[in-house]
């Protein structure tokens, strides 16, 4: 379980996240919406321990933030970011990068972590990419690469900023495919999305900002009854029948 | 074991090329000791580094300046192409070298203020350098990191950092001129007058340096996918960047101590062999001192010859071969920015 109690978080002295209170849990999708600049990312870094709160505390399995190394969290908690440096390097060892915190002083990989590689590799569908350097990959391609990077992490925890934006509607339903899958495997899935649509769909919960507070902290359905969403964003949300399931469209 | 199949042409270009590095190396240092005004045949040569035949003219020559000089040399070339590729990796930067962002400078301007103001010191040279070095490298990332660390803003902190500290050295040089490092060979860089306590003093922060940055290259990979990737990934980002610029600066220092100020191998090398194995290689460290050790001394070997009995001082060939890759390498990168 991953809490976040009471936490502030900004950026020199001003704050964009304000006295916040979550609570992630295992087997669950919880997704973050929120308009522009509401401070969606900076939560979900602070969650993850990349930026440290300026108040309050995040508990990761009962213990501090602060109990852990860096090394302890990142074998729990992985994080797939939203900006990359155009690093050179081949989308096999950028996956392989995924098993660093689980390695040994003398950074050697043993049968284990190339299987762990492999099945990740596997899984996002790279094998054939994975001697092809990460400049020569589209947009989509080295998203699902550095997808399969935190994947290989093999780590209960997985936080995702804006996983599916800007890539087409194929890549998109994958992504949002593979989130179930992981979910049904028990790992604890943290997103921030910005297709509301997407949110609606997979979440478990969802937490809507509102100028870096909780505005509501909800079920999918909950969240639709409250039209807290119509209020935040001056949208209208209608609701229709889809072949699995109710999608939702907004005007 | 599709991993290691699929992998292993790789490996193995790899050790070829390290193998024939290796072998480069040996012939150059042979060549480097027996070229000159008295050529020595490989014979006389083997005889001497053996020790024996010490009362010829040969052994002396070979003893008291070629070999001082060809070791300044190897070590020189291979401390400041890892101080140039451990800059590029730490501070996401193709363009960052010692010579380029205030390194060089720094330490230049701390070992010549060691020697005006402290002759009795000249033995810690070297570490008035490596405080010098460490302190504008440190100065120049501040800065960048201050004004929002792009990658110009680097660069152009690292120049204006330079050209700072080199009008302080000037300035010294001009008033103190008897200073005993202001020499023209200083400016330039030279190995010709080192003399062989000065390579044995030195040496050992050299070897040191080289062998801990060889600990610290996985982690520099880590590092080179971005502060936010590499946290996530578990790696202490600010202890590995701090340490990695402490070794540059330590390197480039321990050479400024040496010979001078020379400039280019930093840049030039750790791009070449980029470009030859990629970004990521196992081997991508070693390779980078080896031809570091290669070029430089190829270069002084060129510094000696060419318009012997005068020599040039090896700075002016390192530039005149450097200087038209940098700007190569700008072009460059403006032509793939572009297009991105």
């Amino acid at each position: 379980m991953l809490e976040l109690k009471n936490i502030s978080v900004g950026y020199r002295g001003r704050e964009v996240v304000c006295d916040v209170s979550l609570t992630f849990r295992p087997g669950e999708i919880t997704t973050i919406i929120g308009k522009n600049g509401t401070g969606k990312s900076t939560l979900l870094k602070s969650a993850c321990s990349l930026l440290s709160p300026l108040s309050g505390s995040v508990v990761l399995d009962g213990k501090g933030q602060q109990e852990y190394t860096r090394r302890q969290w990142a074998k729990k908690v992985a994080f797939l970011s939203q900006d990359h440096l155009d690093s050179n390097c081949t989308v096999h060892s950028l996956v392989s990068h995924g098993r660093y915190p689980h390695l040994g002083f003398s950074k050697k990989r043993d049968e284990q972590d190339h299987l762990l590689v492999e099945r990740a590799l596997e899984t996002m569908g790279l094998n054939a990419l994975r001697h092809k350097s990460l400049l020569r990959i589209s947009g989509g391609e080295r998203q699902k690469a550095y997808l399969a990077m935190a994947l290989a992490q093999d780590t209960p925890y997985i936080a995702l900023d804006e996983p599916a934006t800007y890539l087409d509607l194929a890549v998109q339903r994958e992504i949002l495919h593979l989130l179930k899958t992981l979910k049904h495997q028990g790992k604890c899935i943290i997103a921030v999305m910005h297709d509301l649509g997407s949110a609606l769909e997979v979440s478990d919960h969802i937490c809507l900002l509102d100028g870096g507070k909780v505005a509501t902290y909800a079920t999918p359905a909950e969240l639709l009854r409250s039209e807290a969403i119509e209020r935040v964003f001056n949208v209208e949300c209608t609701e229709v029948s889809g072949r699995r399931g109710p999608r939702y469209l907004f005007s | 074991m599709p991993i290691l199949q699929s992998s292993s042409p790789d490996k193995k270009k790899e050790a070829m090329l390290l193998g024939l590095l290796i072998l480069c190396l040996c012939s150059l240092f042979a060549l480097s000791l027996s070229i000159g005004s008295t050529r020595i045949g490989l014979k006389g040569l083997l005889l001497i580094l053996q020790g024996k035949d010490r009362l010829s003219a040969a052994y002396r020559i070979v003893r008291h300046i070629r070999l001082p000089r060809t070791l300044a040399a190897l070590f020189c070339g291979m401390a400041l192409a890892l101080s140039g590729h451990l800059l590029q990796k730490v501070l996401h930067n193709p363009l960052a070298g010692p010579s380029i962002i205030g390194v060089n400078s720094g330490a230049g301007l701390f070992a010549l203020l060691a020697s005006a103001f402290f002759p009795h010191l000249i033995p810690l040279g070297t570490l008035f350098a490596f405080v010098g070095a460490l302190g504008s490298s440190i100065l120049v990332y501040a800065l960048a990191r201050r004004s929002g660390s792009t990658r110009l803003t680097i660069i152009l902190a690292g120049v204006a950092v330079s050209s700072l500290l080199g009008s302080f050295t000037d300035t010294l040089l001009t008033l103190r001129p008897d200073t005993q490092m202001g020499r023209l060979d200083f400016l330039i860089g030279s190995f010709a007058h080192v003399p062989f306590s000065q390579v044995s003093q030195t040496s050992p922060y050299i070897i040191g340096g080289v062998l801990l940055s060889f600990l610290l290259g996985k982690d520099l990979n880590i590092l080179a996918l971005g502060d936010e990737v590499a946290l996530s990934l578990g790696l202490e980002v600010g202890r590995t960047r701090f340490l990695a610029l402490m070794l540059a600066s330590l390197l480039s220092a321990s050479v400024v101590s040496m010979c001078g100020l020379i400039g280019f191998v930093g840049l030039v090398v750790p791009h070449m062999m980029r470009s030859l194995v990629g970004e990521e290689s196992a081997l991508s460290l070693p390779l980078t001192a080896l031809a570091g050790a290669i070029i430089t001394l190829g270069c002084d070997l060129v510094a000696r010859t060419v318009f012997s009995p005068y020599e040039l001082p090896v700075g002016i060939v390192l530039s005149f071969l450097g200087s038209p890759f940098f700007l190569f390498l700008l072009f460059k990168r403006k032509r793939s920015d572009c297009h991105a």
